[in-house]
């Protein structure tokens, strides 16, 4: 299983794919973060773009996990391996740990690139406390462990990592349009809307009439997050987690690789 | 090859997993509900089936599924309902209101006085799971701010629906409106022309989907019982249920909008009355009441002998009253900003909301739209044009900088300072008070005028449904020398900018940006007294003329009177 592990880790990090894909999503979000701040600072870009930044970083854990699990599918790899030995169990277990941890951890890093950048441009700001934002960015972990899980059942049924990149993109874009659309749009019961969920900050927002500049938005943020939602975050990400792995498992088990 | 044989194919293996994969679709899309638990654990069963080696053990996992399946139906009937949360939205809607609503000092909100009378009552609503009387007792603790920027809208369309078409009583085919001359007539009579009817297959707001619901069974036969009985538009009514018509004004708890002028009140207060059966009814007496029988009308007969006529219900009175206030109200149906004819000395320029497009809205810049007023103003001037009538009837509000962008056509030339804006808190983003209790101003919002129509005569045609800019528009141009005001009603009288928040089964609207006047005063806004503040000049009377104008003709009379008497102005 270590050894399965190593070589999944040695091909991500020869994927010059991967690597271009993870720069450029994170130079945009960086750069989108520059250009939408001002002087409220960084923390007002999180409050009002952070659900939309964290839904695009959900593609980088599609990403990630198509090419952990299902490139060793089209080069047979996965074939040879059983061959040679290597339990099922260990083949996908392997895969599917190594592939959904590293995903979440790339998707919940590429969000500090624009927090980051912004916040160096202006500067944080006091609309919203900087410990909740990063609390909500880490918490970001576990809606992406779910969707990279999910990912993985996908994966072992399609074997074609650019279906899977193309369904990962299309969940984490249509789900990003549709936070606001829907009434649970923001709630814990799937990945993508708990990312919306995250990305909601209380806040009273009110405005100003101004001789020259008209209606001048001015707020005042909640940024804290109740224990229920912390807890229910991690509770629910790691039960759907664990039930996509079984999933997957028993899809792989008996799956006839030719 | 035995082996083989014992699993089944990949293809066929997918089965197992489509459940599974169509519980997510369906939980993304319609979200998760408790009443459906069965079914979402039975989408997730199949998936033991991966698992399952023998025949037998995927036929019982199946056959789980289907029994959870079926279970769901019973499991979703045992359940109880979803609980709407009516407590904690007022709860969350007061305390958001005592912190920012602007005109608490101004218009003497005692905060614990309300929340001691409203408290214990949204509990109540939200022990009974009620949305109709949760929708009243938010009419009614909205109606407590006499003010036409607080406003509750139910956020489930068909739920808003039928609670506003069960919380006005019910139809005994009429409406009743105060003549200026302190009678009260009938109005919008069922079987008249022009006149509403149970029968109209369509109306604005969406009532025909539903008011079916509401009819009684036989109310073919009953439709014309006031209409055979004499009963016309402008029948003098002298007692509803045996009772004069003021004897049920405290009847009437709430309001479809608000009234903050008195007088407006007044004026809308006989068309609610309209629907009341009973005025002790508990817990309100404009619930609509299906096993209401029938309310006896004393009128005046073409002799002026009184006559009774007891008219059954017909079924719920919201769409005849929404009918009504729209024959009176509604002005002239064209495009906004558009200019018509009236005769040859006189245009209509309607402005239902103040408002260009979109690009302009939430900036200043209104240049492109009074270049093309300016041009179209001189060439009406050129053409021999002496009058302009504004129609602002039901204006719905909208930019002070289109106010002031029309307004400075008229104005007499020179700079006008229009409002001034508040001093805010930027951290807290809160409009605080000095410590003489007055808003601190700060920029004035003003515009120059051009005095385009100097020579000619200008009348603004309002009413009680023109609000906000609407009333910015009269207040500002109402006090120009050659304008006048006129209409049934004054202007609402509601012109701080306002703001809303969500709640969870509705949301609720109030004013939350003073605009200041020179003395730090919020404008417009009526006070405890609830006299009009905003420029008014003659009301149009509402007499039997006018009734027969409007409800037999379906003309509109505001306007033909304005027309009538520009002469006299």
């Amino acid at each position: 299983m270590k050894n399965i592990i190593r070589s999944a880790y040695y091909d991500l990090r020869h994927s010059k794919f991967f690597a271009v894909v993870y720069l450029l999503t994170a130079v945009m979000l960086s750069l989108s973060a520059m250009i939408n701040v001002d002087e409220k600072g960084c923390g007002f870009v999180i409050f009002e773009n952070g659900y939309i930044y964290w839904m695009t970083s959900a593609f980088i854990a599609a990403l990630a996990v198509g090419i952990i699990c299902n490139d060793d599918h089209i080069d047979k790899t996965i074939n040879y391996e059983i061959l040679s030995g290597h339990s099922r169990l260990s083949i996908f277990m392997a895969r599917s740990l190594f592939g959904i941890l590293f995903a979440a951890a790339a998707a919940t890093m590429i969000n500090f690139f624009p927090l980051a950048a912004g916040s160096m441009l202006k500067g944080f700001g006091d609309m919203s406390r900087f410990k909740d934002v990063i609390l909500r960015q880490l918490l970001c972990f576990f809606p992406y462990l779910r969707f990279a899980a999910f990912v993985t059942v996908i994966c072992f049924i399609i074997k074609n990592s650019y279906v899977v990149f193309a369904a990962g993109f299309l969940i984490s874009e249509i789900g990003m349009g549709l936070v606001d659309f829907f009434d649970h749009g923001r709630s814990l019961y799937t990945s993508v809307f708990n990312i919306g969920l995250l990305g909601d900050f209380g806040a009273w927002v009110i405005y100003n009439l101004d001789p020259v500049n008209g209606v001048v938005y001015y707020g005042r943020y909640k940024s804290e997050l109740d224990m229920d939602v912390i807890v229910g975050t991690i509770l629910v990400s790691l039960i759907m987690t664990a039930f996509y792995l079984f999933m997957g498992y028993g899809i792989f088990r008996r799956d006839d690789m030719d | 090859m035995d082996y083989i044989k014992k699993y089944i194919s990949n293809r066929a293996r997918l089965i197992f997993a489509a459940p599974c994969f169509l519980g997510v679709f369906i939980v993304f899309v319609y979200g998760f509900h408790i009443k459906f638990l069965p079914a979402y654990i039975a989408a997730a069963l199949p998936v033991l089936c991966f698992y399952a080696e023998k025949k037998k053990w995927r036929i019982s996992v199946f056959s789980l599924t289907a029994l959870l399946l079926i279970g769901n139906i019973g499991w979703y009937f045992a359940m109880p309902s979803e609980h709407r949360e009516y407590y904690k939205d007022f709860e969350t809607a007061f305390a958001l209101m005592k912190e920012h609503y602007v005109l608490d000092k101004e218009k003497d909100i005692d905060w614990n006085k309300l929340y001691s009378k409203y408290e214990p009552l949204f509990k109540e609503a939200d022990r009974l799971q009620d949305p109709v009387y949760d929708y009243e007792l938010w009419q009614e603790f909205t109606g407590e701010f006499y003010d036409g920027h607080v406003q509750y809208v139910v956020k489930e369309e068909d739920e808003g629906l039928r609670a506003v078409v069960e919380s006005y009583g019910n139809d005994y085919g009429l409406s009743l409106i105060r003549l200026s001359t302190g009678e009260y007539a009938a109005v919008n009579v069922e079987g008249y022309d022009n006149c509403y009817s149970i029968n109209d297959e369509e109306d604005d707001y969406g009532f025909y989907r539903i008011d079916d619901e509401y009819h009684p069974a036989d109310v073919s036969d009953k439709r014309l019982t006031l209409k055979n009985a004499g009963l016309h538009n402008g029948s003098i009514i002298t007692k509803w249920n045996g009772k004069d018509i003021t004897e049920y004004y405290d009847a009437v708890k709430y309001y479809l909008t608000q009234y903050p002028v008195k007088e407006n009140e007044e004026f809308y207060l006989p068309m609610y009355v309209a629907g009341i059966s009973n005025s002790d009814r508990v817990p309100y007496a404009q619930r609509f009441d299906k096993d209401s029988g029938s309310v006896t009308i004393s009128f005046l007969d073409e002799n002026g002998t009184e006559q009774t006529v007891k008219a059954p219900s017909l079924g719920a009175y919201t769409p005849r009253l929404m009918d009504t206030f729209s024959k009176i109200d509604r002005g002239v149906n064209i495009t906004n900003l558009t200019w018509q004819p009236v005769d040859d000395d006189t245009v209509l320029l309607r402005i239902r909301e103040m408002a260009y497009d979109a690009d302009t809205y939430a900036g200043v810049d209104y240049t492109e739209m009074t270049n093309k007023l300016r041009e179209e103003i001189i060439a009406y001037k050129e053409a021999g044009i002496k009058n302009i009538i504004f129609d602002l009837r039901a204006n719905s509000g909208g930019s002070p900088w289109f106010v002031m962008s029309v307004a400075g056509l008229f104005a007499p030339e020179g700079e006008h300072v229009e409002s001034y804006s508040t001093v805010i808190d930027e951290k807290s983003a809160t409009f605080k008070r000095g410590a003489d209790g007055k808003y601190t101003k700060k920029e004035p919002l003003s515009y120059t005028g051009e005095d385009l129509w100097h020579d000619g005569q200008i009348v603004l045609l309002v009413n009680a449904m023109c609000v906000s800019a609407g009333d910015e528009m009269t207040y500002t141009m109402g006090e120009y020398p050659n304008v006048k005001v006129m209409g049934f009603t004054r202007t609402n009288s509601s012109c701080q900018a306002v703001t809303y928040e969500s709640l969870q089964n509705g949301d609720i609207a109030f004013s939350a940006v003073p605009n200041l006047d020179e003395e730090s005063e919020p404008i417009i806004d009526t006070r405890p007294d609830r006299l009009g503040r905003t420029p008014f000049d003659e009301y149009i009377p509402m007499d039997t003329e006018a009734v027969k104008a409007i409800f037999d003709l379906g003309e509109d009379y505001a306007l033909n009177y304005t027309q009538m008497h520009m002469d006299c102005l």
